[in-house]
C-alpha cells in the first residue's frame, strides 16, 4: 500500500503568476512591412543593444518570418549596415 | 536570366577621377559578361557599422542587374582584383524587383558614435 505523504507546511509551492502578453507576428499582421536587408532602420528593432538577433520569444515573430529576418540581418551585417557586435557599456 | 542586386563599398579615399574611371571599368565589365544594368544608385559616403580594412567610412554603390548565372564568377573575380573595393555583395532577387527608391537611412548604434560622425 503506497504511503500517502502530505507536503510539509514549510514548502508552500508558490505559484508564480506569470502574465504572458499574447504576441502576434508583426509581419503576418501587416503585410506591407517588407523584410529587406537594405533597410537597417527597420532591422534595428530586431537586434539587441549588443547587436545580437532578438529571439522569437521576445519579439513574437513567427518561425517563417524569423528565418527571413535572420537572413536579412546577416546580409546587412556583411555590407556593414548593421554591426556584428557593439561596444555598449 | 535572373535579377541580381549588387552592392559595392568603395574606399573613401579614392579621388573623384579614380572613382569615375573605376565605375566605367565596372560598367564595361558588366557589358562584357552580358549583364544589363536596370538601375544604378550612388548611396554616397556612409559610416560603416564596423571598420573594414581599417576604414570607418565607405562609398556605397548599388546596381540592379539582369544577367545570367554564369557571369557571377567572372564579376566576383573582377572585384577581387581591385584594391579600392572594400566589399561587394550579389543577391538574387525576384524578377519583378524594382530596387529601392532612395538610399537607406543612416542608423546610429553607439551613443559615442554621434560625437564622431
Amino acid at each position: 500500500m503506497p504511503r500517502f505523504t502530505r507536503p510539509s507546511k514549510g514548502k508552500e509551492i508558490q505559484k508564480k503568476r506569470v502574465y504572458v502578453r499574447k504576441r502576434v507576428c508583426r509581419f503576418c499582421q501587416d503585410p506591407n512591412i517588407a523584410i529587406d536587408y537594405k533597410d537597417p532602420k527597420m532591422l534595428k528593432h530586431f537586434i539587441t543593444e549588443r547587436g545580437k538577433i532578438m529571439p522569437r520569444r521576445m519579439t513574437g515573430t513567427c518561425a517563417n518570418h524569423q528565418r527571413k529576418l535572420k537572413e536579412a540581418i546577416n546580409m546587412a551585417r556583411h555590407i556593414a549596415f548593421l554591426p556584428f557586435t557593439t561596444l555598449s557599456r | 536570366m535572373g535579377r541580381y542586386e549588387n552592392i559595392l563599398i568603395l574606399s573613401p579615399d579614392c579621388t573623384k577621377g579614380e572613382e569615375e574611371d573605376l565605375l566605367n571599368r565596372i560598367r564595361a565589365n558588366f557589358a562584357k559578361t552580358g549583364a544589363t544594368i536596370i538601375k544604378e544608385d550612388d548611396w554616397s559616403i556612409r559610416r560603416l557599422a564596423y571598420p573594414i580594412r581599417k576604414k570607418d567610412k565607405g562609398h556605397y554603390f548599388f546596381f540592379l542587374l539582369d544577367m545570367d548565372e554564369a557571369g557571377l564568377g567572372a564579376i566576383g573575380k573582377f572585384y577581387k582584383n581591385i584594391d579600392f573595393i572594400l566589399r561587394h555583395m550579389m543577391v538574387r532577387v525576384d524578377d519583378n524587383e524594382k530596387g529601392p527608391d532612395k538610399a537607406p537611412d543612416h542608423v546610429l548604434f553607439d551613443e559615442l558614435e554621434s560625437e564622431f560622425s
